[in-house]
């Protein structure tokens, strides 16, 4: 055991690749406490973490993705959001949150949110007026939102990790970011109102519903996930595959975009980004076999409650644990390492598992506008050519605002449960 | 003899790379390709396919494990790298040679017994498709050595080489 955590440690601090540093301390446990007849057990694990006909969503929602994202389309994103929130006080950085949570809905990956978006919107705010570290600290907390609406893949991955229902897992993840798009809306105008940042010129009507027209078919891809998950008529997996194939109708027909050389591109990202997912799936399956053969779980359930009995504390506890995680990991490295504790967890305490599931995703997303590993922030800070900490700086108040997001769904289960339980049933 | 060498060994990287590409771009093809057709198959026609599922997830294993030593390289997995890059410079290439050995072995053992594991199971048969399951298992073997290949390039390729062509940001 000793031996697992030293090389797990010392192999993170020298920057080896998460998937490693995982296999590498495995392979260190299994060898120093002489179970190398279970060596035969790493490829047997490893191909039965990745032979489930769910994780197939992840190579299809990660098309669908690639495959719409066509210059063009978030420009389209951008007008439809402008032509709802730029006439308020500080429009542009209102149009970023709108146009964020749109955006969600096409690709499900926080850092494609940030690069897609910011940049655009930081020089357009910058032109404004608007403090640069203020404008990236902005987009960087945004993206956030994208993994919460459907297609996500985070979703994905903790449902096959934990054995949730997928579909109920997408759609959870709808009202929390509803929630923080809102929270950030209320402070992007308090801050506007107090630096005095301008109000975009109104669109008319007509021009707002011509937006609202060209932007419809972007808009209409979770729609679609969310109507063919609905009672079951497919699975996540299914709707994944029809996703997919719509990105294709839409972008090869309607916005005439999807050259051969594009498409051949598109589908190349899906294999080497499926890929990589997979193979973190793949040991990460191994991981969980020498966890439940430790009892790891079963310790770190009863470490919690050895420290107090009351269900709240222990979650705060939990989402305290969940933060500090994910200032060193990344998003899947969490999931990973936590996922076989946090099932015991959730049974002991009684808790609906989708609810865990978005509380846990949630979490794990914070972590990525937290330095020193906020895979947002960074992608900011080079568009912005900023030095991230400056950056960081301004995230601060946005992170208070997704803890609290984060209090409010931990405490209160219906804001994560209401909407899989009216749709699904 | 050694420019000679080196501009073979360059053109079977490059015919490596443009083989794997072309395999990846084929398999996530037939992988919509087939999915589409099943929820066809089921929706529209009515008749469940046997053997969609199956195919589906083959094809995927084995995309997995044929791009993943590119993935390697084109710093698909990510790690902690702050405290490294913050490193001096002898310091940094000390930590990433440790580093690689430590995923080479682990990488070669997994292949070692992956092989064994593939021929254990050769005598089984997908459920469906009916082919010995060895040609599935050994996916996991490949993938290891592929992968321990592009690690040992990494040895020997400046590191300006390497990491060129990036994998799109990831998931999340």
């Amino acid at each position: 055991m000793t031996a697992m955590a030293l090389s797990f440690v010392g192999l993170m601090l020298i920057g080896v690749p998460i998937v490693f540093v995982l296999g590498c301390s495995i392979l260190a446990y299994l060898l120093f406490t002489g179970q190398s007849h279970l060596l035969i057990v790493l490829p047997q694990r490893m191909f039965a973490g990745i032979d489930q006909f769910t994780l197939l969503a992840i190579p299809l929602f990660v098309m669908a993705g690639s495959i719409m994202d066509v210059g063009g389309l978030t420009r389209r994103l951008l007008d439809f959001s402008n032509g709802l929130v730029g006439r308020f006080r500080g429009g542009v950085s209102l149009t970023a949150i709108w146009a964020s949570f749109m955006f969600g809905g096409l690709s499900g990956s926080a850092a494609a949110d940030a690069a897609a978006l910011g940049s655009v919107l930081i020089p357009d705010m910058r032109r404004q007026g608007y403090d640069v570290d203020y404008a990236a600290a902005l987009i960087a907390c945004c993206s956030i939102m994208a993994p919460l609406i459907p297609p996500s893949l985070a979703m994905v991955i903790y449902g096959a990790l934990s054995g949730t229902s997928i579909a109920r897992l997408l759609i959870g993840g709808i009202m929390p970011a509803v929630l923080l798009a809102v929270f950030y809306t209320f402070y992007a105008i308090w801050i506007a109102r107090r630096r005095g940042y301008p109000k975009l010129p109104p669109m008319g009507l007509a021009a707002v519903i011509r937006a609202a027209l060209a932007a419809t078919p972007v808009l209409l891809l979770p729609i679609i996930i969310i109507v063919g998950i609905r009672g079951g008529i497919f699975t996540a997996t299914e709707a994944a595959a029809v996703a997919a194939v719509y990105a294709l109708c839409i972008a090869g027909i309607y916005y005439r975009a999807a050259g051969y050389t594009h498409l051949k591109r598109a589908m190349l990202d899906t294999a080497l980004i499926s890929s990589a997912i997979y193979v973190l799936i793949a040991i990460a399956n191994i991981a969980a076999f020498v966890f439940a053969l430790e009892r790891i779980p079963q310790m770190v359930v009863s470490g919690l409650f050895s420290i107090s009995h009351e269900p709240w504390i222990v979650l705060i506890m939990t989402n305290f644990v969940l933060l500090m995680l994910g200032m060193v990991l990344d998003l899947v490295g969490v999931l990973i390492l936590t996922v076989p504790a946090l099932v015991g967890l959730g049974k002991a305490l009684g808790m609906d598992p989708v609810h865990l599931g978005v509380m846990v995703v949630f979490n794990a997303l914070l972590g990525f506008v937290h330095p020193p590993v906020g895979l947002c922030l960074f992608i900011v800070a080079g568009i912005a050519k900023r030095p991230m900490e400056q950056i960081a700086l301004q995230t601060l108040p946005f992170i208070a605002i997704g803890i609290l997001v984060l209090l409010i769904l931990t405490f209160v289960p219906g804001v994560v449960l209401f909407l899989p339980n009216l749709i699904i049933g | 003899m050694t420019t000679q060498s080196r501009s073979l060994l360059a053109r079977i990287v490059v015919f490596y790379t443009r083989a794997v590409e072309s395999a990846a771009i084929v398999a996530m093809v037939m992988l919509v390709t087939v999915a589409a057709y099943q929820v066809f198959c089921r929706y529209v026609l009515n008749a469940s396919l046997f053997w969609s599922e199956e195919l589906m997830r083959y094809l995927m294993i084995w995309t997995t494990f044929l791009t993943s030593g590119i993935v390697y390289t084109r710093s698909g997995f990510l790690g902690m790298r702050a405290l490294v890059d913050a490193a001096p410079t002898r310091m940094k290439l000390a930590a990433d040679i440790i580093g690689r050995l430590a995923i080479l072995t682990f990488l070669l053992i997994v292949a070692w017994y992956g092989f064994e594991f593939a021929i254990r199971t050769a005598p089984t048969h997908a459920v469906a498709l009916e082919f010995s399951m060895f040609w599935v298992h050994v996916a996991v073997p490949v993938g290891c050595v592929l992968m321990a290949l592009h690690v040992i390039a990494e040895f020997f390729l400046p590191p300006s080489q390497i990491r060129h062509d990036h994998v799109p940001p990831l998931l999340s």
